[in-house]
């Protein structure tokens, strides 16, 4: 090995990923210049590798403990039996009025327009995002009507859920961040709702007892979430199918 | 990057066993022992704040899940950060395909993060720390998203060439060339900032 090595072949070695390790090590004994290149590449890898970690914001593992902490604590719990669990869905569907109410403002127009809803506004990009969150709704609740329907786990494909549930999950967490970007609390509120309920599918033990079904129906029902997801998808398809290039900023 | 817990009073592995044996709320010395160390990963990987948070609280979700199939002998660390791993190896990929629709998020690594601009008094080292892992971050936000997470893995997980192969759906000599890629362009942001700070 005469000629100089290639910088390929210096950060191969580096890595110890190079298909002549001997042949490079024996070129490097000898050639001042490589071993010196080699040197030099050596240190500022280390730098990058030894550089400080990413700073989370203060309080990391209190906000993920606070997120995981109800999915968590529920199985030796699961008081949730005592309650007939349609009850709840009758109680969902009296509060859907004050939470329809409470949606109704999120499409609204704003004096201020942040960055984010600049990039997405005006025009075809809106419509493209308003269809696309009212599909993701229509199949969130879709999903919600299925698993809600099933009374007992011989009623659920599980594996078929856990998919649809994992596929969901990610389009969501990107709209819910969306919403929270765009000040939209209500609306974010809803999506974190909705993600819960993925996750608890999506990481759901490969047998599934009634007990999880009835905790899964326990969070479809509270706070009538149906009826949260029916009315904003609706929105969100109306505004999408309405949307012009003046029209409103959407929040999501 | 998983967490020594050899100088810790009660070991991952004793916590486990708690934790199956019913006392749920130790799963909370977990959280507080490994989120820091899925939340480097997963902002190594993702380049973005809320993303990583997300990712952190999916793969210790999963862990849970999945805690029966834990195998004792195994370092918990090691594991769960390979749920990290692929908790973001899964949202890179749902990205992607929504990247036509959203807008890049605002802390996207194309900008310097706030850090660097802070006037927040430090002592010189550690102010030289600070800078050179918010260029390296930075650096990161130039790579491609198979750049990345090649580079992310390889440099800064010591995953095999095998494996990230695998992952990416290339074979060895592609990934060996997108590393290098990868590397060339780290090289071209981080070395005149070395540079100067040193």
């Amino acid at each position: 090995m005469n000629k100089h090595l290639t910088d390929e072949q210096l950060v191969m070695h580096f890595y110890g990923d190079d298909e002549d390790r001997p042949g490079v090590a024996s070129h490097l004994e000898s050639c001042a210049a490589c071993h010196e290149s080699l040197v030099a590449l050596s240190s500022l890898l280390t730098t990058v590798k030894d550089s400080p970690a990413p700073e989370p914001l203060h309080g990391l593992e209190a906000r993920v403990w606070a997120k995981l902490q109800p999915s968590i604590a529920r199985v030796p719990k699961r008081r949730w039996f005592f309650f007939p669990v349609r009850q709840w869905v009758y109680a969902g569907i009296a509060t859907a009025a004050l939470a329809a109410a409470f949606l109704l403002g999120r499409f609204s127009p704003r004096e201020s327009v942040s960055p984010q809803s600049v990039a997405l506004s005006p025009g075809v990009r809106e419509r493209i995002l308003l269809v696309n969150v009212a599909d993701h709704l229509e199949r969130s609740q879709m999903m919600l009507v299925e698993l809600l329907n099933a009374t007992d786990t011989s009623q659920i494909d599980l594996p078929r859920e856990r998919q649809k549930a994992e596929d969901l999950v990610t389009d969501n967490r990107l709209y819910r961040q969306a919403a929270s970007r765009d000040g939209d609390v209500a609306t974010a509120d809803v999506l974190e709702e909705l993600e819960r309920i993925f996750l608890e599918v999506g990481n759901a033990p490969d047998k599934w007892s009634d007990a999880d079904l009835k905790y899964v129906h326990d969070l479809i029902d509270r706070e009538g979430l149906i009826v949260k997801v029916r009315v904003l998808g609706s929105e969100a398809r109306e505004r999408g199918a309405h949307n012009t290039t003046d029209s409103l900023v959407p929040t999501i | 990057m998983p967490t020594s817990n050899h100088q810790m009073e009660e070991g991952d592995a004793a916590i486990v066993r708690r934790v199956r044996n019913g006392e749920v709320e130790a799963f909370r010395i977990l959280v507080d022992r490994h989120s820091r160390a899925l939340y480097a990963l997963a902002q190594r990987m993702t380049g973005n704040a809320h993303d990583a948070e997300d990712i952190v609280q999916e793969s210790l979700m999963k862990a849970y899940r999945q805690l029966d199939r834990f195998e004792s002998r195994a370092e918990f660390g090691t594991w769960v950060h390979r749920i990290g791993v692929n908790c973001a190896l899964d949202h890179l990929r749902s990205r992607k395909t929504r990247d036509a629709v959203l807008a890049p998020a605002p802390e996207g690594g194309e900008s310097l993060p706030e850090t660097i601009a802070s006037s927040e008094p430090l002592p010189d080292q550690r102010l030289a720390d600070r800078q050179i892992r918010d260029h390296v971050q930075c650096a990161l936000g130039t790579l491609s998203e198979s750049e990345r997470t090649a580079f992310v893995l390889r440099h800064f997980e010591d995953v095999p060439l095998s494996e990230i192969a695998t992952v990416l759906g290339i074979n060895e000599n592609a990934v060996k060339n997108t590393i290098f890629r990868a590397v060339q362009k780290v090289r071209r942001a981080i070395e005149p900032v070395i540079g100067e700070l040193r």
